[in-house]
């Protein structure tokens, strides 16, 4: 019996884990470029439902096309907030940690702002999902079931990864990101327009979370507070050790099916703070993450 | 502005705030007093670790809820005055501080605020689904607190002891200021290194400071039970810690007449916001924003900044602003 | 009044594959300067940050006033009479000048005085900025009492520095590079006051420096390290005269830029 409760977790866990992976990969993205934690990652794959649901509402395009309009305009959010706000808290304040709370206190205001846009909107004040993107007729992988669209969801996020991967590995721009993240004075003195890059950064991640939204959109209710999933994305990014992208991808998927096993084992209410409790434990064994490397030696 | 002149001042507005407030104002006004004044001890608690210490903790409103519910059920249990059982409230939740400095000082930033972050989130899970305790999901309705006299039933019987409270607390921050623990604090955010060869032991300090923070927040749910006659765990959440995190930011980290502007602004600004509530987000976050991005030390940090500058043009005066003077 | 007796037991560092210090001995006397010089990477630091107990030696021993170190915890040692400077200035950039001192004086002041009542806090705070104060005087720093010490010169830091470390009224004190960025004529001043430390007051202590200048003005003998290991030891003279320091460091000038 309990196997039908594994394979189920195990087959519905790889999807959502899929996205939640998308989503921790976008936060450890920003991480590595920029220091900086963001909490507004939920608000903007929220954003980018909402843009989703609109274009698709008022213009009947298909998703080919409803993709990459969101892409962009969460990747024009992205470059602007950096290049307004972030830039502009690193150059007024003296360097040190309070430069950091600074910021990552703004990606707070940012989630703010960007739920204050969307709730005033007529369209929010029920809850709303996306429409399918296609057949929803179910798959089965033995006992278990799974939709025809949580493979495509399951596909195009992993195309995503690898797409990404591609990216930081094979492309001049790719290479121009990671030497920028690694060391940002070296890459500076190579001639690498540092400032720039950092923006892209920050497009590119929110361009990612778009793609990641409009794949959970269609699972979970959307409401202008579906962004409190973020915290599943820093579950995930923190099994991974937050810097490690192959390790955050395995955390994405584990959560996935971790959140969904014990939603069927022990209780739907149970599974709310899961995240928080798979957090908490990770932590308090191993500080650093599973997939972290040794805890830091103090170097004085 | 001298010493003298400056202690006149605060006890000439403390007598305005103690006096004007009751017999003026309304009794909504004093409802809002009544939770300014515990949001100003939340958010000097919050200071005192994020602010001093540097330790980016945000585990706070688990405290709070926790001083709330013990303090509460004590009450309904025994029907004690709020001297004790605001105590009893602030002591759980400093345990409950020092049992997570243990593992909380070995992580850093990042880490230890998403641990802690995590933890608040278990906290307010366990809050609404404990029903036997904390009523869950309907609730805890309080009984009336016991003053050793008889019992507060309103906003108005409760003020004194809230502003009696509220007064006590900033009294001894004020102490921690000027005292050694309250510069090992501030040494350890700036220079770990420097603190631990001048004898401070870092997780010793972080430790302490993490419990005087739960304390705090343990005060400051004891306040609430003075004047809410009910706690619902949707208070206990993120959108609080945000709240209270703006009010010391916007404010001004690490001064405490900094974060009581932090507090009062925020706090009133619902009532600006009238009518405007649905734009109240966007504003919120605008503002934050703001504040971050032209004044980095908060509102109070611009109005020192503003001071010293004007000080600069008299060669003769002596800055005011010397924390390490004695009272 | 108990003399200050200083040795290290033939110690070993180890940081996993890499050998950082093998089999150093030496010892210094009360009221003595003793130098620890050496190319970069020889072991300097390394030593120093045991000795402050940063660092916990792979094997060896670590006496101070008969009694051994090991079992200490860093943020003993300053309780114990040893202070130190670092490399890099670590001041508390945040704070006031008068307020880094009393941070250095954390170890003398009594413990939990916050939570005194109120006339004895006040009187312990008072004696304490009253010391600080003098301390800050001594060193030319009393007009910046209330400065940032981010808002100093590099110089006056490397001050502030110094007295942070000589607030804990210490009977060792070890110097990281005291004389790293500093102008001749401050250096020069520098030479007088470490003399001074250690003839008037007794105080002992191991530097680890670059600038010759220094090392050859105030220690009274140096140790000289090369890969880990001791190469020569004894006074300045001999020092000078040593073919294997000469080979593996000194080389033609005796006065490097800081």
């Amino acid at each position: 019996m309990w196997e039908i409760y594994l394979l189920q977790g195990l087959a519905g866990g790889l999807v959502t884990g899929s996205i939640y992976a998308l989503i921790a990969l976008s936060l450890v993205i920003i991480y590595k470029s920029t220091q900086v934690i963001n909490f507004a990652g939920g608000e903007i794959v929220m954003i980018a439902s909402y843009v989703a649901l609109f274009i698709l509402l008022y213009t009947g395009m298909s998703y080919w096309v409803v993709v990459p309009l969101c892409a962009i305009s969460t990747f024009i959010i992205g470059i602007s907030f950096e290049r307004v706000v972030l830039t502009r808290i690193q150059g007024r304040q003296a360097p040190g940690q309070s430069v950091l709370v600074a910021m990552v206190i703004a990606t707070v205001g940012l989630s703010y702002i960007l739920k204050g846009i969307i709730r005033p909107i007529p369209y929010a004040d029920e809850v709303r999902t996306l429409p399918p993107m296609m057949a929803i007729d179910p798959v089965f992988i033995g006992p278990a079931v799974i939709s025809r669209q949580d493979i495509a969801i399951f596909g195009i996020a992993v195309f995503s990864m690898i797409a990404l991967f591609v990216f930081f590995q094979f492309t001049p721009l790719g290479r121009a990101l990671r030497a920028t993240a690694d060391n940002a004075r070296a890459a500076a003195l190579v001639g690498i327009p540092v400032a720039r890059m950092r923006a892209l950064v920050w497009g590119l991640a929110c361009g990612l979370s778009a793609i990641a939204g409009i794949l959970i959109a269609p699972k979970i209710l959307m409401t202008p507070d579906m962004g409190g999933l973020i915290i599943l994305a820093f579950a995930a990014a923190i099994i991974g050790g937050f810097t490690n992208f192959p390790g955050v991808i395995v955390g994405g998927f584990a959560l996935g099916i971790i959140e969904n096993i014990v939603g069927l084992t022990i209780s739907s209410n149970a599974i709310s703070v899961t995240p928080f409790i798979v957090i908490i434990l990770v932590l308090l064994v191993r500080p650093q993450g599973l997939f972290g490397g040794p805890s830091e030696v103090k170097k004085v | 502005m001298g010493n003298l002149t400056r202690n006149l001042t605060l006890a000439a507005a403390f007598v305005v705030v103690a006096t004007a407030v009751p017999t003026l104002g309304s009794i909504y006004i004093v409802f809002m007093a009544n939770m300014i004044l515990m949001y100003v001890v939340l958010a000097i608690g919050l200071d005192i670790l994020l602010g001093r210490a540097g330790q980016f903790a945000f585990a706070h409103t688990a405290f709070f809820g926790i001083g709330i519910y013990v303090t509460s059920l004590v009450n309904i249990a025994t029907g004690m005055p709020f001297y004790l059982t605001i105590p009893i409230g602030a002591c759980v939740a400093g345990l409950v501080g020092a049992l997570i400095a243990l593992p909380a000082t070995r992580l850093k930033h990042l880490y230890l605020g998403l641990a802690t972050f995590a933890f608040a989130e278990v906290a307010q899970w366990v809050f609404n689904n404990w029903d036997e305790v904390t009523g869950g999901a309907n609730g805890l309705r309080f009984q009336p607190s016991q003053t050793g006299f008889g019992e507060i039933t309103n906003d108005l019987e409760a003020y004194p002891f809230v502003l009696a409270i509220a007064v006590f607390m900033i009294w001894i921050t004020r102490n921690l200021e000027l005292s050694k623990l309250g510069r090992s604090m501030e040494a350890i955010k700036e220079s770990e290194h420097a603190a631990t060869a001048s004898g401070i032991s870092v997780n010793r300090t972080k430790a302490i400071a993490f419990t005087i923070s739960a304390v705090y927040a343990g005060v400051a749910g004891g306040m609430f039970t003075l004047f809410q006659s009910y706690v619902h765990p949707d208070v206990l959440g993120f959108d609080t810690l945000v709240l209270v995190l703006s009010m010391i930011v916007i404010g001004g980290i690490g001064t405490l007449p900094g974060v009581i502007v932090g507090v009062v602004l925020l706090g009133l600004l619902p009532e600006v916001m009238r009518g405007l509530e649905t734009y109240q987000e966007f504003i919120y976050g605008i503002i934050l924003i703001g504040v971050l991005m032209f004044m980095p030390r908060g509102i109070w940090g611009r109005i020192m900044s503003f001071r010293e500058s004007m000080n600069a043009e008299k060669p003769e005066a002596k800055s005011t602003a010397s924390p390490g003077e004695a009272p | 009044m108990t003399s200050p007796f200083f040795k290290l037991d033939n110690i070993d560092v180890k940081f996993g594959g890499l050998h950082a210090v093998q089999g150093l001995s030496l010892s210094a006397e009360a009221g003595k300067i003793h130098a620890l010089i050496g190319p970069n990477g020889a072991g300097k630091s390394t030593t120093l940050n045991c000795i402050s107990r940063f660092y916990t030696p792979t094997s060896g021993d670590i006496e101070f006033e008969g009694k051994s170190l090991l079992k200490t915890p860093a943020h003993a040692i300053s309780g114990l009479g040893i202070a130190r400077t670092f490399q890099n200035i670590e001041l508390c950039m945040q704070m006031t000048a008068l307020e880094n001192v009393l941070v250095g004086m954390s170890a003398v002041i009594p413990k939990y005085s916050a939570f005194f009542p109120g006339k004895r806090r006040r009187e312990i705070e008072a004696n304490a900025i009253e010391e600080a104060e003098a301390l800050l005087e001594s060193f030319g720093l009393l007009s910046e009492r209330d400065s940032l010490a981010e808002s100093l010169d590099y110089g006056r830091q490397k001050l502030l520095d110094l007295a942070r470390a000589l607030a804990s009224r210490p009977r060792l004190l070890l110097l990281d590079e005291p004389a790293a960025g500093l102008r001749n004529q401050d250096i020069a001043a520098l030479n007088t006051l470490l003399k001074q430390l250690a003839s008037e007051r007794g105080i002992t202590i191991i530097l680890i420096e670059h600038v010759m200048q220094l090392v050859m003005g105030v220690a009274d003998s140096i140790t000289v390290l090369n890969f880990g290991q001791k190469i020569a030891e004894g006074t300045p003279a001999e020092i000078r005269a040593n073919e294997d320091v000469i080979e593996a460091y000194l080389g033609k000038g005796d006065h490097a830029p800081g």
